[in-house]
């Protein structure tokens, strides 16, 4: 019995495809324009080696700020209950987590089934966010996924003030003007994104242990920022990004059995 | 009539809610509008003039900039907006109430900017339970009476004030009826629907209304209840913008049974005892209001009353939906929040803006809380 879990991100989309409870296929893919049309390349693209196609599975939820749009699914869950029921199948220990996303950040308090206590969620503003990386990158003319370890590069971090990504980004453009080098430039950004992520997630009280999610967690330098504002070794999950589609996978799941 | 009809009349109410008041205008009385929130509207009726709520626009908001900063709450900057693009031109006078910083303003504002004949701040006291409330709240109505007496030409007698008194505490009768009736048969008619009933007293011949709404009642009576299954919610803040919040709440399988909106229970309820002296009467209804963030009481905090509140709805969590920039609700938040936890009601708070047409991220936020609590769609 084949199930999918579709996670369709602002920036990137994810799919898993379980089999008998087993990970037997996964893909992460630029979501692009059209969301119907990329998600059913998504899937298409991912059963692919399988020899299947999405007539073959038995159920498939989609989660993510897509997730209205994908045809092919039954069900729809929000990612903040997939990224809890992800983690708390993988590490049922894990009370917080905080999931870095491209579009918004998030808390999230789960028990040890992965069901959501309480959850906080950033607002309409792209600080604190995957987004907001992207853009420094390009300001900076650094890759994104050279950001991380160039962060922990720096002996003195410059004050990024991260009110807003657009002032930032004129006073990221201004420190390099003035020839202070990219790597403190750098691990400020860090620092802010993770200042502006602890703080809102310390409205739901955060407890031990703490995982992180979402593409930002392939940031090591955000996640070494992290651990150094909460006081606290985190977990990260070997495909952080692929968390919330696995949860999604894990209702349908449900979902199948159920039938 | 049927209830559709019904529905109708109060939709309409809601769609054009300057149309009741612009055909007494027409007639030749005199219109009086008020600001949210707790103007008495009785004194209004009483001068012989027509009041009608002025409560922001969802239409875009641009002239009020030059005026208002753009991080005061979007009902006062919507409601500026509305003075300053002519819609309230037919206005004879206008009533703001003093209910928190941008509020107190805005009065300042409009007599800078406006040239509404008649211009008035109702001031009322904010520690409710001072022993110089009742008093001092007296004398401001006292002078608030005097103004619309020179407004209209008209003297308010005693007489006249406790008749419009009668008018005001019978459409608060059903308007109460029926937000009982919705919260025992939630899949009769829906939040919005209920929620437009009560707003539509704010544009409508309150006579009228009554009338209407006991019509419905009447019709409602008929219809039994089904078994909803749906979650059940409260919702505590200032007002139900944009209104499309509500669809939302209903497409993602909850209801709303309870709240303490400015455009909801806190218009309703409590009745004007109206036995002795009428402006002490008005006075002694403003107190004892359910509370509200403008307002401080030692003896009856609002937290409290929300959590009774949604225990005897019987709802399993609690929406804060606050207009964003809303000081007097940012401040209470985190008490309010904190009530709910202990007293083990699941809440969230989603901040919206009215003319906002982004909602996906509030549909996300209120999907999972709806999950959270079992429920889905």
């Amino acid at each position: 019995m084949y199930v999918a879990g579709i996670d369709i991100g602002s920036i990137y989309s994810k799919a898993i495809i379980l089999k008998d409870n087993q990970v037997v296929g996964s893909l992460v893919k630029r979501t692009g324009g059209e969301i119907k049309v990329a998600s059913q390349k998504l899937i298409e693209e991912v059963l692919m080696p399988l020899g299947l196609q999405a007539a073959d599975l038995r159920a498939a939820v989609a989660t993510g700020y897509g997730r209205i749009s994908v045809p092919f699914a039954q069900k729809q869950v929000t990612e903040i209950s997939c990224f809890g029921r992800g983690i708390g199948h993988l590490f049922p220990y894990v009370r917080t987590v905080i999931d870095i996303g491209g579009q918004d950040s998030k808390g999230i308090k789960i028990d040890d089934q992965g069901s959501v206590d309480d959850f906080v969620m950033n607002d309409k503003c792209a600080a604190g966010t995957g987004r907001f990386l992207e853009v420094m990158a390009n300001a900076l003319e650094v890759k994104l996924e050279d950001m991380g370890l160039l962060a922990l590069l720096s002996n003195s971090p410059e004050e990024i003030g991260i009110t807003c990504t657009v002032f930032a980004e004129s006073q990221v453009i201004s420190l390099v003007a003035k020839g202070r080098p990219k790597v403190d430039i750098i691990a400020g950004i860090h620092q802010a994104i993770a200042e502006r992520i602890v703080s809102m997630v310390k409205m739901i009280r955060i407890e031990e242990r703490i995982a992180i999610t979402g593409g930002g967690a392939k940031n090591i330098g955000l996640v070494r920022e992290l651990e150094k504002k909460l006081g606290s070794k985190v977990i990260v999950p070997e495909e952080p990004q692929l968390i919330g589609a696995y949860g999604a996978a894990l209702f349908a799941q449900d979902l199948a059995r159920n039938e | 009539m049927a209830i559709e009809q019904l529905l109708a009349r109060f939709n309409a109410a809601v769609a054009e809610p300057y149309a009741e008041a612009k055909k007494r205008k027409e007639q030749g009385q005199k219109v009086i509008g008020w600001l949210p929130t707790d103007v008495p509207e009785e004194l209004i009726h009483a001068a012989g003039a027509f009041p009608v709520g002025v409560l922001g626009t969802n239409e875009h908001i641009y002239l009020a900039d030059a005026h208002l900063q753009t991080w005061a709450c979007s009902l006062m900057r919507g409601c500026l907006e509305q003075g300053l693009n002519g819609n309230l031109d037919f206005l004879d006078g206008i009533i703001i109430p003093h209910t928190c910083d941008t509020t107190r303003m805005l009065v300042g504002i409009w007599r800078h900017a406006l040239s509404t004949p008649y211009i008035d701040n109702y001031l009322m006291p904010r520690q409710i339970d001072r022993p110089s409330a009742r008093t001092y709240l007296k004398g401001e109505l006292a002078r608030l009476k005097d103004n619309l007496e020179k407004c209209t030409g008209k003297v308010i007698t005693n007489e006249a004030l406790k008749d419009s008194i009668n008018v005001f505490n019978a459409n608060r009768t059903v308007l109460r009826r029926l937000y009982e009736y919705h919260s025992t048969n939630t899949a009769v008619i829906s939040s919005r629907m209920l929620y437009t009933v009560i707003k539509a007293a704010m544009f409508m011949d309150k006579a009228e209304h009554t009338t209407l709404v006991e019509e419905l009642l009447k019709e409602l009576a008929n219809i039994s209840t089904s078994n909803d299954k749906r979650v059940r919610l409260a919702i505590s803040g200032g007002v139900w913008e944009p209104p499309e919040i509500l669809d939302m709440i209903e497409e993602l399988g909850a209801v709303v049974v309870a709240d303490d909106l400015l455009t909801g229970a806190r218009y309703m309820g409590p009745d004007v005892i109206a036995d002795g002296d009428p402006l002490d009467a008005l006075a002694v209804r403003q107190l004892n209001r359910i509370p509200f963030g403008g307002f401080d009481s030692t003896t009856r905090e609002r937290r409290g009353f929300l959590v009774e509140t949604a225990q005897n709805a019987g709802v399993q969590g609690m929406v804060f939906l606050h207009l964003k920039f809303c000081e007097p609700e940012n401040y209470d938040y985190n008490d309010m929040r904190e009530a709910m936890n202990k007293a083990g009601i699941p809440n969230i708070r989603l901040e919206t803006e009215y003319a906002n047409t982004s909602l996906g991220q509030a549909r996300t936020r209120l999907q999972a809380f709806i999950e959270m609590m079992g429920g889905s769609k």
